[in-house]
C-alpha cells in the first residue's frame, strides 16, 4: 500500500492570451493511495 | 528538471524537447558526480497558420551540476545550474488593435540554479524536496515597429520560482487467511 502527499508551487508567470498580464503564483496539493502487487497499482487520488 | 509545469524546469521550452529532469529518486541507478551537457537544436520550416513566414530559431544549452548520494543511497542531491540562448524564439504577442498572433521576437535568455532532495527518512517513508529560480527574458528583441516587447520583457509561460514537497509512505499490507 502507498500513501502520498505533495504540495507543488508555480510562482508568477508573465502570460499573452487577449492582452499581457502577470498570472499569479498558486499551489496544488496531490493525495494519493494505492495498493499494488508486482507490476499493477490501483490508485485513488485528490487534487486540491 | 522541472516539468513544464514540473516544476521544472516548468520550463520546457515551447517547441524543443524537454531538458531531462535529473531524478533524486533513490533507486535511480545514474551514476553520482559532477555532469556538464550542452546541447544544441535548430528548426528549419516552421509552420505558421498565417501568411506569417517565421525565421528558422536554433537553441542552446548549458547546464552544470552534480549528483550526489549518502548514506547508502538513503539521502541524495541533483543540483545544477543551467544557461539557455534561443534565437529567433516565438511568441503569443498582441498588437495595440488587439489582434494576438505567434511570430519570432528576436533572442531570448534563460538561466537558473534547480535542486532536487530526496530523503528516505524509514524504510516505509521517503520525502522529496525540489525548488527552481528561472530568469527568462527578451535579451535582443527583433527590430519590428509596432512590436509590443522591449529587450527585458520576460518570455511567457515561465515561472520566475517553483516548488515541490512530498511525502510518501508504502507499506506491505498482511495476507488475510
Amino acid at each position: 500500500m502507498t500513501f502520498r502527499v505533495a504540495e507543488s508551487y508555480v510562482g508568477p508567470v508573465f502570460d499573452t492570451a487577449y492582452y499581457a498580464e502577470t498570472l499569479g503564483s498558486y499551489g496544488l496539493m496531490d493525495f494519493r493511495l494505492g495498493v499494488g502487487k508486482e507490476v499493477w497499482t490501483a490508485s485513488l487520488f485528490a487534487l486540491i | 528538471m522541472n516539468q513544464r509545469r514540473s516544476h521544472g524546469i516548468q520550463h520546457d521550452l515551447q517547441g524543443f524537447p524537454a531538458r531531462r529532469r535529473q531524478s533524486a529518486d533513490p533507486a535511480d541507478p545514474v551514476q553520482p558526480g559532477r555532469f556538464l551537457l550542452l546541447r544544441t537544436g535548430h528548426r528549419t520550416k516552421l509552420p505558421h497558420r498565417s501568411a506569417v513566414v517565421l525565421r528558422t530559431d536554433d537553441i542552446w544549452s548549458v547546464e552544470v551540476g552534480e549528483k550526489a548520494r549518502f548514506a547508502d543511497r538513503r539521502f541524495t542531491i541533483n543540483a545544477d545550474v543551467f544557461y539557455v540562448k534561443w534565437h529567433n524564439i516565438q511568441q503569443l504577442i498582441v498588437l495595440s488593435c488587439g489582434y494576438p498572433y505567434n511570430t519570432d521576437v528576436g533572442d531570448a535568455k534563460t538561466y537558473g540554479p534547480e535542486i532536487e532532495m530526496a530523503a528516505k527518512v524509514t524504510d516505509a517513508i521517503t520525502v522529496d524536496l525540489s525548488g527552481a529560480y528561472t530568469q527568462a527574458y527578451i535579451s535582443s528583441p527583433k527590430d519590428t515597429p509596432g512590436l509590443p516587447i522591449s529587450s527585458g520583457t520576460r518570455v511567457t509561460s515561465i515561472p520566475k520560482y517553483t516548488g515541490n514537497l512530498a511525502v510518501n509512505y508504502e507499506t506491505m499490507l498482511r495476507t488475510i487467511k
